[in-house]
């Protein structure tokens, strides 16, 4: 009774769950055939021995409560609690005015450049940064730990900085900036230039959630894969890639996810023009300063709604592609 | 010569910057033939594998596959099985998906359908004993059933020569064993001119039809596991395969003068006079309880196949270990601080060539610890 209760754990995975019925079959025939005396004798042991709850894993490690307490605590802190005042905000504002602040075609504008320069810049890593990656990884030249610190610069940069620098850089007079105009390209105060900015931002983030898998990936893997007779292309679609794949998809969520929430660099390349070049961030912080307090939550809400579903969808896909990558 | 030989190694030589990895390597492997690279680590036996392979290319020197130049071609042309070490399997697909792999990058014209790739993806797993596992990924299973994945994938395209690398090295005792009987079983079924590399005697001697004995990057010796190790050519082989007294001596005439010891059989083609080296098998040391003996019993165990003695020889001599079965040892019944006499019934005699680096004797108690 009580050997069965401690079994009763929920079993990870399907194939498993046989073999562990299995298992159980046995210890009870086990308990039945062992002499009464010592069943009678076990049980308080097994009590003691038992987890106190069944979610909860027997560990030696000790402190897990301490720990998870902390940890909750901490994160309703400083996460749960600003985005429940958020959308307490929110809700207070009166629904046919959210809706109107939300439908207006300037928020809708700022939204979709928001959005679609982010998975935009986010693309655009995943390729560049995932070939950075293998650079740095896969080939030893001089000067290669320079681009290896290099990488982690917008990470340290203040985003005012690369803001200013960038849009000095693509200015239609600056060093970029006069020969992309000459070829009738405009990168600075448009939404090109908020693409660029946003992409500066947000490489690391790809570069250094790849390395890692990179560098485990041993090159035995592509030798068997010649051996078998693939090409280098075929080599690089069918076994380096979908080996990337869940690394690659963390990456290119938090470039993502960097992207969508930047502001200090692009209000300076993009010009802000309304319904042009205005990113939703910005849009928040005009509202405000215009002491619409309603409209700024409504335009956040939504916000942290559309970022909130696609990384939900980005972790699915992570997800699936962990298990299921073989259908392909 | 080279049209009846499956693989032909012809002066090959490679070098990793001042390291000599191979130097004028000559190698004929017969096809069918099961053939053992075996060395210490850094001889170069891996080198050559993947030479063979196409994973590495020779300095110089020609390599014949089947008859035809095989350094034209790249490693995706060669037709080439390769079983490496730690397996290399494609972790993200299924057991069925690693063995397809091989039909399925396979050009257009020649591409098996789908139906026939999963016919004899199935029949190949059922070959290395593991039908029951095509949907498990590589991290559910066992070391075991990994190598075998690694094997049947490796047989899927047909390939013309099967190499593997340390096939056997990171599997428990138990389980390399009975591999390794499974392999040579597989071997005589398919016919297939296999070459693998091992550092384990044990497993090249049991093994393979030819062990090729490779040191330093030559090779010092080929043959069948009983002229390697009944007959080592140099002392070399000798030290590396199986457990071997060393001893120290003059010679005089050809003959070594070990005054403290009998020899019965002396082997070895004449060496000068001068410094020399007498080896001995422990099976070939022979004790006679002798109160006037010249040597004292040190150790005795009597545990495993046969009993170890180790035996003190008074004037100053090594130590040497003897064994016998349990039966002899039974009729005498040695116990430590006995005298004894001693009679070698085998030996072999090299001259201590000037500059020649024998194995040391840690190298030594380690290649006799995996005996």
């Amino acid at each position: 009774m009580s050997s069965s209760a401690l079994l009763d754990r929920p079993a990870g995975r399907g194939h498993d769950q046989q073999r562990r019925a299995a298992a159980r079959v046995e210890t009870l025939d086990l308990t039945q055939a062992s002499p009464p005396t010592s069943a009678d004798a076990s049980p308080p042991c097994l009590a003691d021995a038992r987890p106190k709850a069944a979610w909860r894993p027997r560990s030696i490690i000790p402190g897990f409560g301490l720990t998870l307490g902390l940890t909750l605590a901490w994160l309703g802190l400083i996460v749960m609690l600003p985005l429940v005042a958020l959308f307490a905000r929110a809700a207070s504002v009166d629904p046919g005015r959210f809706i109107e602040t939300v439908t207006s075609e300037r928020v809708l504008a700022a939204l979709q450049l928001s959005f679609g320069a982010a998975l935009a810049a986010a693309l655009a890593n995943a390729v560049f940064g995932t070939l950075l990656a293998w650079v740095l990884v896969r080939y030893r030249f001089p000067g290669r730990r320079l681009v290896d610190s290099l990488v982690d610069v917008p990470f340290a940069l203040p985003t005012a900085v690369a803001g200013i620098s960038l849009t000095a850089l693509y200015a239609e007079n600056g060093w970029l900036g006069a020969p992309l105009a000459e070829l009738g390209i405009k990168v600075a105060f448009t939404p090109l230039g908020v693409f660029v900015a946003l992409v500066f931002v947000s490489l690391p983030f790809v570069v250094r959630s790849i390395e890692p898998v990179l560098q485990d990936l041993s090159p035995e893997i592509e030798e068997a894969a010649a051996c078998l007779g693939a090409s280098r292309w075929q080599t690089i679609w069918r076994v380096i890639v979908p080996t990337l794949f869940p690394a690659l998809a963390t990456g290119f969520a938090l470039a993502f996810a960097r992207a969508v929430g930047e502001y200090g660099s692009v209000i300076f390349i993009a010009g802000n023009l309304p319904g042009i070049s205005e990113i939703a961030p910005l849009l928040i912080v005009i509202k405000l300063e215009e002491y619409a307090y309603g409209e700024a939550t409504a335009v956040a809400a939504v916000m942290l709604l559309l970022s909130f579903v696609l990384l939900l969808a980005i972790n699915l896909l992570q997800r699936w592609s962990r298990s299921h990558l073989e259908r392909r | 010569m080279a049209q009846s030989s499956a693989i032909h190694v012809k002066g090959i030589g490679k070098r990793f910057g001042s390291f000599v990895a191979l130097s004028q390597v000559d190698l004929d492997i017969r096809a069918g033939e099961l053939v053992a690279l075996l060395g210490p680590s850094g001889s170069g036996k891996t080198t050559l594998l993947r030479i063979i392979a196409g994973l590495e290319w020779p300095d110089q020197g020609e390599l014949l596959l089947n008859s035809d130049n095989a350094l034209r071609r790249g490693v995706r042309e060669r037709q080439i099985g390769f079983v490496f070490q730690h397996y290399a399997l494609f972790r993200h697909m299924s057991v069925l998906e690693n063995v397809a792999f091989g039909l399925r990058v396979m050009p257009r014209r020649r591409r098996p359908g789908d139906a026939e790739i999963r016919s004899r993806v199935q029949r190949l797993l059922e070959l290395v004993q593991i039908g029951h596992l095509g949907d498990r990924y590589p991290s559910q299973l066992s070391g075991g059933e990994r190598q075998r994945v690694a094997l049947a994938r490796a047989l899927a395209i047909e390939p013309a020569v099967l190499l593997l690398d340390e096939p056997f090295g990171a599997l428990d005792a138990k389980v390399r064993k009975d591999l390794r009987r499974w392999l040579r079983q597989l071997h005589d079924r398919l016919c297939m001119t296999t070459v693998f590399v091992t550092h384990d005697q044990e497993e090249a001697l049991e093994l393979a039809d030819r062990v090729v004995v490779l040191g330093h990057g030559r090779i010092e010796q080929v043959g069948t596991p009983e002229e390697v190790y009944g007959a080592p050519r140099n002392p070399f082989v000798f030290d590396f395969l199986g457990q071997v007294n060393r001893v120290r001596c003059q010679v005089r005439g050809g003959r070594p003068l070990v005054p403290y010891a009998h020899i019965e059989q002396m082997n070895g083609d004449g060496a000068q006079d001068g410094p020399g080296t007498l080896y001995v098998r422990p099976h070939d040391v022979v004790l006679q309880r002798d109160p006037a003996g010249p040597a004292t019993v040190r150790f005795v165990g009597v545990v495993g196949p046969v009993v170890r003695l180790e035996v003190e020889v008074i004037m100053g001599a090594p130590v040497l270990e003897a064994e016998m079965p349990h039966h002899v040892y039974a009729g005498y019944r040695f116990t430590a601080g006995d005298r004894v006499s001693v009679r070698f019934r085998a030996a072999t005699l090299f001259s201590d060539v000037a500059g020649e680096q024998l194995l040391s004797p840690a190298d030594l108690s380690l290649t006799s610890a995996a005996l």
